[in-house]
């Protein structure tokens, strides 16, 4: 029974500094219904100063105007044209198959999670953390704003993937059914951005990105897996059991089906990529085996989700 | 006709069914957790099942080894293909290896061992199938060369390696040998290969019974031959030696031979000699020097021929001529007169003295016999010693101070000690006497007021060792006429005795060799091959060794090694080894030993010749092809 998880935890502070380097890319202007740090296509296109508001926590020091500050002695920051607040909905799938692997699935998700909550809210935007369960989708509140950062570790930290099924239940956690969920949560606060973190291990993969698709502005797809997963290194008559469902399957294991497994996952890891690519959703792929540091640093600005 | 042995074993058969219900059988799996079936689900199917048996689906693995077991049931049950023929023996070939089967009779070109082994070579070849065959070879010691092999290739192997030896065989130890080899067996056979030229004791010929068959090998040969030799030193000239020979001719006809007489590889003398049938004729040479070392007599070539003459072993005679070498003894001594006179007068003994100051400048090695006069060194010298009047802290002293008898008044002796016979010790009268301690390996032979005053024995490292607890000075023994009796006596025992203990030997005899204490090993050579050689280590105690490899006749040399491997020239010997045997050198056949080869008609019965192994040897690739098969799965 895993516990949850500490903010300190999921994110070091040796991480979180260098995190305040990054920000979350977009691919296209959105809409948005506040203030934040990004432009928005109603104000014009020119990136240009329009005034000043009075500072609060969690505003970037950088924006304050310290000329200001040292004629009136007030904390005044600059406002430009073109500063939108975004809705990034953070989708953290949380059946019993996450639970599962060296280091744990989930607990990798989780830190994803938080380190990409994190730089959304140092970017000014609003976040919310949806868990995809077999009962359905848990949502928590908008965090909004650098100061509610530890508040988003608290709950992103206190997430725990669903227990082991011990009876064959098939559609009761359907990833797509959850999606749908989430979707219509998505659709009422307006997200703009959507990151999925999933190991999309159902055989509704596609629905449930579909389905999120449709209810975003831009999506996201984090593919969590375990190195187990792609290249077991199990041998023998073996009973195999579903972790989320409980249903079980009798194999060989010898290099013949070793080899055909081997040879599924990556036809599958594939079929994944290229069905992101179609709709124009980004897609990246993360092995728990890998560090995760160099995982966000390298191979998520790489794929232009940060910067 | 096909039949089997071991019908039982077709029960294994009964497995078959199992192992196909083993593959109708689903495995027993152990659960695994996955995270998820999804990537598994669409595997090939056949591996999967839900019911305990499955469909039975034919598979490489089941046809082999299906096919395997029928064929290890097959084995089992122990197929033969029946047929008719003579009955397996178990043929016990005894060759008879002994100096006069090295005769080539008139009319042959090979010898008659050579005949022998081609003989036996055919009995083998002609022994029935499934026969087993034991070879044995007759000579002084006799040797089996294989024991109950049934393959009649080795048997040939064994008969070719035979050797035909240059003495006589132990014949009644050899059919021993041959008739426990051959069992109690209705089926055995014994066949000796022999030139029958041995007469066996009546008491002996019981030893053949009558499953003896001989396959004789001899034909009508005639033979002259050395059969004496003797060398005597000369009273006269003792640097001279005396050489006896006895001819004897083996024949029907007398003939006259020319017999010389070589002295270190010179003609010395030729001289004609009359032989008669079965009437020995002998000579004598005289005044032959010993220094020469060794000498030859011969019956002269030209003389025989292979119409007269077919053994040409016994046409040669050796003699070696060995002087005994004097016992070399070192007396360490400030000067004692008497006994050094003493010690001059004892037979084939070269005294040498040295004062204990200049004793470690000696090479005392070099000597048989150390003498100490009262004073010992700590280190004792390899060779034998005699010490007289040990003190101080010298050994075979009790510890602590030295115990003195003076004057003693009883004194007991052993009489029947060697180094005491014919020493009368009533007049002695001892002025002082060391107390001796005796070691465990030494006896007393002289007491005085009950105490050890005389130790002898051999120590541990094998030095022959005397102690005397007086000297001439401290009493009155060098006046007696016991005193030199006693000297000899002790340096009788002292010497060390000669390195070869027989210088005439028949072949197969052994001699001992008694090496020197500083020798490291003995070199044995000669024997009409120079270039055969043996080395013989020489144990640590020096210990005498038996030395037996004489088959061949000839002078050996026995020579001995130092530490470093350098030759102790003194301490070389010689001995000559002969055939000088009668009965060897007698080729004619004697009747007394043969024993008719009863011819039997042997009746051919049905034989059932297994061939399980053939059925075993084509499971093998099967199993390994079945191995292969599993694993590359």
């Amino acid at each position: 029974m895993p516990t949850a998880a500490q903010p300190s935890d999921l994110i070091p502070a040796e991480l979180a500094a260098r995190l305040d380097r990054l920000s979350l890319v977009t691919r296209q202007r959105l809409l948005g219904d506040g203030h934040g740090e990004r432009r928005s296509r109603r104000r014009g296109s020119s990136l240009e100063f329009a005034d000043y508001r009075a500072y609060s926590p969690g505003d970037d020091p950088s924006r304050v105007d310290w000329n200001v500050y040292g004629r009136f002695r007030q904390l005044q920051v600059k406002v430009f044209e073109a500063e939108e607040l975004m809705g990034v909905s953070l989708c953290l799938d949380a059946s019993a198959s996450m639970r599962w692997g060296e280091p744990d699935k989930f607990f990798r998700a989780c830190q994803i999670a938080a380190a990409l909550g994190y730089l959304a809210l140092a970017g000014g935007n609003r976040v919310r953390v949806t868990a995809l369960r077999r009962r359905g989708a848990e949502r928590s509140r908008d965090f909004w704003g650098r100061r509610q950062a530890a508040e988003l570790l608290r709950c992103v930290g206190g997430l725990t993937p669903d227990e082991v099924a011990l009876e064959r239940d098939d559609e009761a956690g359907s990833l797509e059914r959850l999606a749908r969920e989430a979707q219509r949560g998505a659709a009422a606060r307006r997200a703009q951005l959507t990151i999925l973190i999933s190991d999309l291990l159902s055989a509704t993969w596609q629905e449930a990105i579909r389905a999120l698709e449709g209810a975003t502005s831009e999506l996201v797809v984090l593919h969590v897996l375990d190195r187990e997963e792609i290249n077991p290194s199990l041998g023998g008559d073996l009973n195999l059991v579903d972790q989320e469902t409980g249903a079980r399957e009798e194999v060989t294991l010898n290099a013949e089906v070793i080899s055909w497994y081997q040879a599924r996952v990556q036809s599958w890891l594939a079929e994944v990529a290229d069905f992101c690519a179609r709709r124009g959703v980004r897609y990246v792929r993360h092995v728990t085996s890998s560090p995760l540091e160099q995982w966000l640093f390298r191979d998520l600005r790489v794929r232009g989700v940060l910067r | 006709m096909l039949s089997l042995l071991a019908p039982a074993g077709l029960l294994l058969g009964l497995t078959l069914p199992v192992v196909i219900l083993l593959y109708l059988l689903k495995v027993r799996r152990v659960d695994q957790r996955v995270s998820s079936l999804f990537l598994w689900q669409s595997m090939p199917r056949d591996l999967a099942a839900q019911e305990p048996l499955q469909r039975l689906r034919l598979s490489v693995l089941l046809v082999l080894q299906l096919a395997l077991l029928a064929l290890a049931t097959l084995a089992l049950a122990r197929p033969a293909v029946v047929a008719v023929g003579p009955p397996p023996v178990h043929l016990v070939l005894l060759l008879d290896a002994s100096a006069s089967m090295q005769a080539i009779d008139p009319g042959e070109s090979a010898s008659r061992f050579e005949r022998a082994r081609a003989a036996a070579e055919a009995a083998v070849q002609a022994a029935p199938e499934g026969s087993s065959f034991s070879v044995l070879e007759a000579r002084a010691h006799p040797q089996v060369l294989l024991a109950r092999e049934p393959s009649a290739a080795r048997a040939l192997e064994a008969i070719r390696a035979a050797r035909v030896s240059g003495a006589a065989a132990d014949m009644p130890g050899a059919l021993l040998l041959a008739r426990s080899l051959a069992g109690t067996g209705t089926s055995r056979r014994i066949l000796a290969f022999t030139d029958q030229a041995y007469s066996l004791p009546p008491s002996e010929r019981d030893l053949l019974g009558t499953d003896l068959e001989v396959v004789p090998v001899a034909g009508d040969a005639a033979n002259s031959a050395i059969t004496v030799l003797g060398a005597r030193p000369r009273l006269a000239d003792p640097d001279g030696q005396d050489l006896y020979v006895r001819l004897e001719h083996f024949a029907d006809e007398p003939r006259t031979v020319e017999v010389e007489l070589r002295v270190a590889d010179q003609l010395w003398e030729v001289r004609a000699v009359e032989l008669a049938p079965d009437k020995p004729a002998e000579l004598v040479f005289e005044g032959v020097p010993t220094a020469a070392g060794a000498a030859s007599v011969a019956i002269r070539k030209p003389a025989v021929t292979a119409a007269h003459d077919s053994l040409s072993l016994d046409d040669v005679g050796y003699f070696a001529l060995q002087a005994r070498r004097p016992t070399q003894v070192l007396l360490v001594s400030n000067g004692e007169p008497r006994l050094e006179r003493a010690l001059t007068l004892v037979r084939r003994a070269e005294v040498f003295r040295v004062t204990p100051r200049r004793y470690l400048a000696a090479d005392v090695d070099r000597f048989d016999v150390v003498v100490f006069d009262r004073d010992v060194p700590p280190l004792l010298p390899r060779g034998n010693i005699l010490i007289l009047g040990p003190s101080g802290t010298a050994p075979f002293l009790p510890q602590g101070p030295d115990q003195i008898l003076r004057q003693p008044q009883t004194l007991t002796w052993e009489q029947d000690d060697p180094l005491l016979a014919f020493v009368d010790l009533r007049g002695l009268s001892l002025r002082r006497a060391r107390v001796l301690e005796a070691p465990a390996w030494a006896r007393v032979p002289m007491r005085a007021e009950g105490a050890p005053i005389m130790l002898a024995g051999v120590d541990a490292v094998g030095r022959r060792v005397v102690v005397l607890g007086f000297t001439p000075l401290e009493s009155n023994i060098a006046s007696l006429s016991a005193f030199p009796i006693l000297v000899n006596n002790i340096m009788d025992w002292l010497a060390p005795p000669a390195l070869v203990s027989h210088h005439q030997l028949r072949t197969g005899e052994a001699t001992d060799l008694t090496p020197l204490a500083r020798a490291r090993d003995l070199v044995v050579s000669g024997g009409g091959d120079q270039a055969a050689r043996s080395i013989i280590p020489v144990p640590r105690d020096a210990a005498p060794i038996t030395f037996g490899a004489t088959d061949r006749p000839g002078v050996y040399v026995v020579e001995q090694r130092a530490q470093d491997g350098s030759l102790l020239p003194e301490a070389t010997e010689r001995f000559a080894v002969n055939l000088a045997d009668p009965a060897e050198s007698d080729l004619r056949p004697r009747g007394d030993s043969v024993v008719t080869t009863a011819t039997q008609e042997v009746a051919e019965v049905p034989l059932e010749r297994e061939f399980w192994w053939w059925v075993l040897g084509l499971a093998l690739p099967l199993l390994a092809l079945e191995g292969w098969w599993f694993h590359r799965r």
